[in-house]
């Protein structure tokens, strides 16, 4: 039996676990095809919750943008209405209002783009802002990207350890516009002009130097007084004052008579051939140590010197012009001496310098002269005190000898001249007096450049550096471009 | 004579046979339960996807702005208005939205520059799957539409 059973050949175990290995490899093939699946169907299912939980995220983030872009419309329609309002009132009297409503509009709109700029939109340069939503879970920030054409928004969010992006392409176009903000104004220019006036002096006022002399107060005459008519030595001139006549009551040759007149005298100030209150050379007083030896109408201005220096020559050189010197004070040490050359004239105008010595003072006994190249009068000394002054402290002492071509006009000062005076030309003052030999030859100016004898009205003509000012008509154009006004945003959302 | 038909018996046993039957039988109870569970995953795989699918499409016209809602007429079941105001019914599937959420975007991350969105709607889309056994599949996706 055994014998047998060695011999038998059967294969029915070899069938059996071949067929069995091979149901056994299909099952399994199955088993783990169907699984993979079934694993894959979970992660897609985790993964489409993911995605638009993500796309919520970027919806949202995309419709805030929206929002932020239409306030910004919303200003530019502002602006659009008022650049209308104003276009409309240009040249009208509400043309400054809607002008400023412009201004104010173009900088509320360039605010809200600056603050679309900065927080919104990255636009320009710069990459990306990440924007975050509060409410929606399971997502994180949401990215804007500036990309070629458009702003790429995207999101990702997790379930279940399966992750999904979401991608928007928001296409946003702009029309980049500039502005031209006209505005019409008036442009002022100033320009330094010789404006010329001419004033007429009455021949009856005091002021045009009719008489030798005339005191709008009292004289006191003593000796050697000649008063005579310029060019003769025994034709006697005229002489005026108003208050009391003392002294010696005769004079050597010279008819004084009391003037009843209560004109008050001419402002000094208007016998100038410039007006030095509004001149541009007078604003500012200069403080010298001493005047140039040659004086012309370049140095015309307004002078601060303590003194002149004794045995000072100075030469006032008038071709070009009057010479007008205004000075806080007029004080000679000895021996000064001012010659005129030229065919005008030379001013001293001194203002009220708040001394005692009426602005013209002689400290030594000296030899002052002002005198002229052709022995005509033509030098002015022209002295203002104001009229609250008391005369009798505005007293200008003239010590020894002087020798004066011209005029002085001094209708608020006491003068005295305690010496020798001989003057050619004209004394006008609130006192005179007169110790010894004052000899008066008097002449009258026509006019304020030319001399000469004769009576009658004189003619000061002023010429005087006055700022002009012209203003014109200005029409300013300014643009301001505005790069970025959204016209209209689409929206393409990426395949998941 | 016996020699002969000993000699000339070369079949399988009947110890053989009744072994190899049952092994078979046992292999084939083993295989039979595993293919019987992986056709069931593979069934069930099969309407997880198709309740995927139905939920996405269900939302994508949500978004689109596409009339969606429970149906009236068909109790389970969704209707999206389609074309020319026709109504396609999605059977097993319930939609509810809740209009009342309020989204706040932080922008750049920053407390101070906000917008704040009202009326935010949340979506709820579950879909139902009978497979076999009698047994439920749900799918339930949710989506903010702002």
């Amino acid at each position: 039996m055994k014998k047998q059973l060695k011999k038998q050949k059967g294969a029915a175990l070899v069938v059996v676990l071949i067929l069995f290995s091979m149901v056994f490899i299909l099952t399994a093939a199955t088993a783990t095809a169907v699984n993979f699946e079934s694993k894959h169907s979970i992660v897609d299912e985790n993964q489409t919750k993911a995605y638009y939980l993500a796309r919520s995220a970027v919806e949202t983030v995309s419709k805030a943008i929206g929002e932020e872009i239409n306030n910004l419309n919303a200003v530019k329609t502002l602006l659009d209405n008022t650049i209308t309002e104003y276009n409309a009132n240009l040249n009208n009297a509400t043309d400054l209002t809607t002008y400023n409503n412009y201004v104010t509009a173009l900088g509320n709109y360039n605010t809200s783009l600056d603050y679309v700029k900065a927080n919104i939109l990255p636009i320009g340069s710069i990459n990306t802002y990440e924007h975050t939503v509060q409410g929606i879970s399971n997502v994180g920030s949401v990215k804007v990207k500036s990309v070629t054409g458009a702003y790429r928004l995207e999101a990702s969010s997790t379930i279940n350890g399966s992750s999904a992006k979401a991608i928007l392409n928001m296409n946003i176009i702009t029309n980049p516009t500039t502005y031209t903000l006209k505005r019409h104004n008036t442009s002022t220019t100033s320009t330094v002009e010789d404006v010329t006036t001419t004033t007429t002096i009455p021949g009856n006022s005091p002021a045009s130097f009719s008489n030798a002399f005339y005191s709008y107060g009292s004289i006191d005459l003593d000796n050697n007084i000649d008063l005579t008519t310029n060019g003769s030595l025994t034709t006697p001139a005229n002489a005026k004052y108003r208050g009391v006549r003392d002294g010696k009551m005769g004079i050597d040759i010279g008819n004084v008579t009391k003037d009843t007149s209560t004109d008050v005298p001419l402002a000094p100030i208007s016998l100038l051939p410039i007006d030095v209150s509004v001149d541009t050379r007078y604003t500012t007083m200069q403080k010298v140590d001493n005047l140039p030896s040659t004086l012309t109408s370049a140095n015309n201005g307004y002078y601060e010197i303590n003194e002149i220096p004794s045995n000072t020559s100075y030469t006032v050189d008038t071709s070009a012009g009057d010479v007008v010197l205004k000075l806080n004070r007029l004080k000679f040490e000895n021996n000064a001496s001012f010659n005129v050359t030229g065919a005008n004239h030379f001013y001293i105008y001194i203002d009220d310098n708040n001394l005692t010595d009426g602005g013209l003072a002689f400290a030594g006994n000296n030899d002052v002269e002002f005198t002229s190249h052709d022995d005509k009068p033509r030098t002015f000394i022209i002295i203002n005190q104001p009229v609250s002054d008391q005369i009798s402290v505005n007293k200008i002492e003239i010590k020894n000898k002087l020798t004066l071509y011209g005029y002085i006009y001094a209708p608020y000062s006491s003068l005295e001249f305690k010496n020798s005076a001989e003057v050619s030309g004209s004394i006008i003052a609130a006192d005179i007096s007169a110790k010894n030999n004052l000899k008066i030859k008097h002449s009258q100016p026509n006019s304020g450049s030319n001399t000469g004898g004769g009576g009658g009205s004189q003619i000061v003509t002023t010429t005087t550096h006055t700022t002009v000012s012209v203003t014109t008509p200005v029409t300013t154009e300014t643009n301001y471009s505005l790069d970025v006004i959204p016209v209209s945003i689409s929206k393409n959302w990426m395949p998941k | 004579m016996k020699k002969k038909l000993s000699k000339a018996n070369k079949g399988m046993t009947l110890v053989e046979l009744i072994i190899g039957m049952a092994l078979l039988g046992i292999i084939s109870i083993v295989f039979i339960t595993v293919y019987t569970s992986n056709m069931y995953m593979a069934v069930r795989s099969g309407d997880m996807t198709k309740n995927i699918s139905t939920a996405s499409s269900v939302i994508e016209n949500t978004l689109e702005g596409t009339t969606v809602k429970n149906s009236t007429t068909v109790l389970g079941a969704i209707e999206i208005e389609g074309p020319g105001g026709t109504i396609t019914n999605i059977p097993n599937a319930n939609y509810t939205a809740d209009s009342t959420i309020v989204l706040k975007v932080l922008f750049k991350g920053s407390a101070t520059n906000t917008r704040t969105l009202t009326g935010v709607k949340k979506i709820t889309i579950n879909t139902k799957k009978d497979t076999v056994n009698s047994s439920t599949l749900e799918t339930e996706i949710e989506v903010y539409k702002p």
